[in-house]
């Protein structure tokens, strides 16, 4: 299946990064925080996963459109992955990316209590992207995601995890950081997108 | 720690050669990355610690094709789910569908019966109920079972509840069902014109001509080529006119067939036959 959105090749999927940003309680004010630095060109695409009320008038994606310097899509199934964009997954789907680089919405069960899941997406990303995702992990009050960082490192990606002390609700990063041995970088909100911008 | 298992390409190819050889299930119009976790479901569910030794449960028939199809196949359903869109059923479609003597009315892929149980429950209100035949259909015979039963938890009605009201529903929920035991039982004029049918939506012929077809959530479980292959089983099914509901984040705005339909409501994904 081609997509015909990636005619040149500097901007074809295979040459660049994704980085997975999941989050629950709390996690909001860390996004904005990452997404106001930004550069407008930046050479990945972003995928958030957040743990949110359904939002049909999708007010988030709004809001963050406007702080934000880059584009900021919500997901629809189908959607092609570009860099340059950010983009919310909806609230009560899992996300998954698809071999082709598109997102691919799914209803199956809750994991760990939420639909989206940064356990499903992570495992799902990293199985595509290999070492090219970057996963950041902050603020929530439940230990999704530390399963989907196990495979993150497996695959050779980087796992970036906000820090547990400074974060509103610490169990989202701590189970982060006890899941694997070696969490690439354990930082405060503000640093984020410093440590993040050197992968790129 | 538990091992991380994994599939790959190959063998997920396998497995569908396998379901289908050996079990008689098409999987090949399933999109890869959802099929590719629930097999891996599956696996963690029968405890398999690779693929090998899943493909040896499978050759010795340890699952019935009912399990099988139920493990790999999705069926969460709600009432009401995105309530925009039965507010703007009951608003301006109804209107039209009130004009035939009698309405025929598709539900593809209808699970354990939530979507069509919301839509008799605003044509009982509007009068439309009577002279209406919801043909409610799906892949998988067990949920078929649960829908025509109309038994569902009383837990999950209570969040339905404020959905309900939010569609323009013009009384409560609850006069619609008894409740016991922690269960609700739907009242049952609601399904008296509702016809349950094992359809499988992959290579399913059309059965009757349609005034509306209500298919939401499925075509994310399948193949761009599958998607255009089912959307034109749907063509094939509706009336001159008839109307085509898909999941809200679905789109058939990229299928060759979208010149044949006329978008009455883009976020909401609310199509028209042209002719």
């Amino acid at each position: 299946m081609a997509n015909s959105g990636f005619t040149e090749k500097k901007d074809s999927p295979e040459h660049f990064k994704v980085v997975l940003f999941c989050g629950s309680s709390g996690a909001i004010a860390v996004l904005e925080d990452f997404l106001l630095h930004l550069k407008p060109k930046v050479k990945a695409a972003i995928v958030v996963v957040l743990h949110r009320k359904i939002d049909l008038q999708g007010h988030l994606a709004k809001y963050l459109d406007k702080k934000a310097k880059v584009t900021v899509k919500t997901i629809e199934h189908g959607t092609p992955l570009e860099q340059g964009t950010l983009f919310m997954v909806p609230a009560g789907y899992h996300c998954i990316l698809e071999k082709d680089m598109s997102l691919s919405l799914d209803l199956s069960e809750k994991v760990m209590f939420s639909r989206p899941s940064a356990d499903v997406s992570l495992e799902s990303f990293s199985y595509h992207l290999k070492d090219r995702l970057i996963a950041v992990i902050v603020s929530g009050a439940n230990s999704d995601g530390a399963n989907g960082v196990k495979w993150v490192k497996k695959r050779k990606g980087k796992v970036i995890v906000q820090d547990p002390s400074e974060a509103f609700a610490k169990p989202m990063p701590s189970a982060a950081i006890e899941a694997i041995a070696a969490v690439d970088h354990i930082v405060p909100s503000r640093e984020i997108n410093t440590i993040v911008t050197k992968y790129l | 720690m538990e091992t991380l298992l994994e599939i790959s390409e190959d063998e997920l190819a396998d497995f569908v050669q396998i379901a289908d050889n050996l079990y008689g299930l098409d999987f090949s119009g399933y999109a890869q990355e959802s099929l590719r976790r629930r097999v891996l479901r599956l696996m963690k569910i029968r405890a398999c610690d690779s693929f090998a030794t899943f493909k040896y449960v499978l050759a010795n028939h340890s699952l019935t094709n009912d399990e099988l199809l139920n493990e790999i196949t999705v069926n969460t359903t709600e009432m009401f789910r995105d309530f925009e869109v039965f507010k703007f059923l009951k608003d301006q479609v109804f209107e039209v569908l009130e004009t035939y003597p009698r309405i025929n009315i598709w539900h593809a892929g209808c699970s354990t019966g939530e979507e069509p149980i919301s839509l008799a429950i605003l044509l009982k209100e509007q009068g439309l109920l009577k002279r209406s035949v919801q043909y409610c259909t799906d892949i998988n015979s067990e949920v078929l079972e649960m829908a025509k039963k109309g038994i569902y938890g009383l837990k999950e009605i209570k969040e339905y509840s404020t959905n309900y009201i939010n569609s323009g529903g013009a009384s409560s929920l609850s006069d619609y069902y008894v409740a016991h035991y922690g269960k609700v039982k739907m009242n049952n004029d609601l399904s008296k014109n509702m016809v349950f049918t094992k359809h499988n939506l992959v290579n399913g012929t059309s059965f009757n001509q349609m005034h509306m077809i209500m298919c939401r959530n499925v075509f994310i479980y399948l193949t761009k080529e599958q998607q255009d292959r089912t959307l034109r089983l749907f063509l094939d099914s509706l009336t001159p006119r008839g109307y085509l509901v898909l999941g809200i984040k679905e789109s058939a705005m990229f299928s060759p067939v979208l010149n044949e339909l006329e978008i009455i409501n883009g976020k909401l994904r609310i199509y028209r036959k042209k002719r």
